[in-house]
């Protein structure tokens, strides 16, 4: 009976493992560290607005998400100024395109945001990974950052045979915490970011 | 002991049941439109040439037309989804919505490229981003229009890992081609993931709120609900369950609209569109099929003149 037993168990868990997600766009999963390596700015923001329009030439919608910074954490940019993010995706008129592991910005809310490049035309580290909401937890009153919104990606583990370990950190946490140990990120001189994938080798050991 | 076992029972049927809904999600758009191809076949142009210093061409083909027939009819008796692959030797297209569905290999850059080719310095493409799929589609009727899979080989290496099992493992970090375009497929046909990371949580295509990402326990965390795989995964190169029962569901068999003119449905769409030029190819029984409907629907429209 007991084996039987061990038998019913296996093939419920194996039925209720069975049912897999839809699949999505593959982005590499990035900790902490390597965010804030590759980020020019690391801030609180609140999205000020989210615009699409079609590029020069015509081909492709792009979205500019105008940002007003609220606390810098890594970068110049001080408390009041703007960034903008440039991205692909959006709608215009009776056409929606989608990028599928693109950040959704919506006006109004308030998230801390992983950024490279200049703060005029600006997008977010590790994609989707880069930007996660702030919000006050009813139960504390303390203010906490949300795990990232994947927005149709799938993340990958950088390292091979890690099958155990977190992709990266999902749970939410105070504010106050990720702020300190960003910031104590930002001002270690940090050994250069990895590459974001192996050097390009061919399975024949030509480099391309 | 017979007691025992009943109430073990109970315990999986309630573990069962209590657990979130797996259904399928599909992407909708602005309009609440969820995303759909309107005709019978998906035609999917892959351009090879860029990645053959990484992978044979054969093998790239061979990849490709796997991730496709994964999601397609041959695969799958109660769809009616045909997604097409077919190769050419034309200079590789960009991702824009022109009413062609491209599969290219970015190998000199990784970037979104303007209309002559160079990098849009206001437009950046994240290094960690394996893969990328653009899917157009009508606001109004969520018909898909356009889709384009860009695969990042400027930053990552790409390979067959069932044909070369020894680049698997510690140490590896070659990723496999079919493994990552049978999830891009799932977009191509307008799939969403099933779980989510900030609230409100969307509904299923059973009307349940999907499961949160981020409160799941570690042990699903390591199960195929969360949506992740390491270097070396060649798992999702097959269907599970709710990708099967998605596209028999968004395209059952019943409804087959029998036709492979694409924007058949749609007027805003790109059905006579020649956009991009046509890039030279071995479809000529898809360009035959189209031929014939349109021929036959001239003779028609005389007809009932």
């Amino acid at each position: 009976m007991r084996a039987s037993l061990r038998f019913s168990v296996a093939v419920s868990l194996l039925l209720i493992g069975a049912a897999a997600p839809a699949r999505a766009s593959l982005v590499l999963a990035l900790d902490l560290p390597t965010m804030v390596t590759r980020a020019d700015n690391v801030a609180v923001v609140d999205v000020v607005s989210v615009k699409a329009g079609w590029d020069a030439d015509h081909e492709q919608i792009l979205s500019t998400i105008d940002l007003v910074v609220v606390d810098s954490w890594k970068g110049s940019a001080a408390s009041g100024t703007h960034l903008t993010i440039v991205q692909p995706g959006g709608t215009v008129g009776d056409l929606t395109q989608t990028v599928h592991g693109m950040t959704r910005f919506v006006p109004g809310e308030r998230a801390v945001v992983f950024l490279t490049g200049r703060p005029e035309h600006a997008s977010v580290v590790g994609m989707a990974q880069g930007k996660r909401i702030v919000a006050r937890d009813a139960a504390t009153g303390r203010f906490v950052v949300h795990a990232p919104d994947k927005a149709g990606a799938t993340f990958i583990r950088s390292t091979p045979a890690s099958g155990s370990s977190p992709v990266f950190d999902l749970r939410a946490r105070p504010l106050d915490d990720l702020r300190a140990d960003v910031r104590a990120l930002a001002v270690t001189k940090a050994a250069p970011a990895p590459a974001p994938g192996a050097k390009p080798v061919t399975p024949n050991g030509r480099t391309r | 002991m017979k007691r025992g076992a009943l109430m073990a029972a109970a315990a999986i049927a309630t573990l069962v049941a209590a657990r979130p809904a797996a259904g399928y999600v599909r992407y909708t758009s602005d309009g609440g439109k969820m995303f759909k191809w309107p005709q019978s076949c998906v035609v999917m142009q892959v351009f090879p040439e860029d990645l053959v210093g990484m992978m044979s061409r054969s093998e790239i083909m061979g990849a490709i037309e796997a991730s496709a027939g994964a999601w397609s009819k041959g695969s799958n008796s109660c769809t009616y989804l045909d997604i097409m692959v077919s190769s050419s030797d034309a200079a590789t297209p960009r991702a824009v919505n022109d009413g062609h569905n491209n599969v290219v290999f970015r190998t000199e850059t990784w970037c979104k490229l303007n209309a002559k080719n160079d990098c849009d310095p206001s437009v950046a493409y994240d290094a960690a981003a394996l893969a990328l799929t653009s899917v157009s589609a009508s606001t109004t009727s969520g018909i898909i229009r356009d889709a384009d899979i860009e695969v990042n080989a400027h930053h990552f290496s790409w390979t067959d890992l069932v044909m070369h099992p020894d680049l698997r493992g510690a140490g590896q970090s070659f990723h496999d081609l079919q493994n990552a375009v049978t999830h891009e497929m799932g977009h191509v046909i307008g799939l969403d993931h099933t779980c989510y990371l900030q609230p409100p949580a969307p509904l299923d295509d059973m009307n349940v709120p999907i499961p949160s990402c981020s409160s799941a326990s570690d042990a699903v965390l390591a199960t195929t609900m969360f949506p992740s795989a390491n270097p070396g995964d060649v798992d999702k190169r097959t269907l599970e369950a709710d990708d099967i029962r998605a596209v028999c569901e968004i395209y059952a068999v019943a409804a087959d609209p029998m036709t492979c003119a694409p924007g058949a449905d749609d007027p805003g769409g790109c059905g006579g569109c020649t956009t991009g030029g046509t890039p030279k190819t071995a479809l000529g029984g898809f360009g035959l099929l189209a031929a014939v409907a349109l021929a036959a629907r001239a003779k028609l429209r005389r007809r009932r003149r």
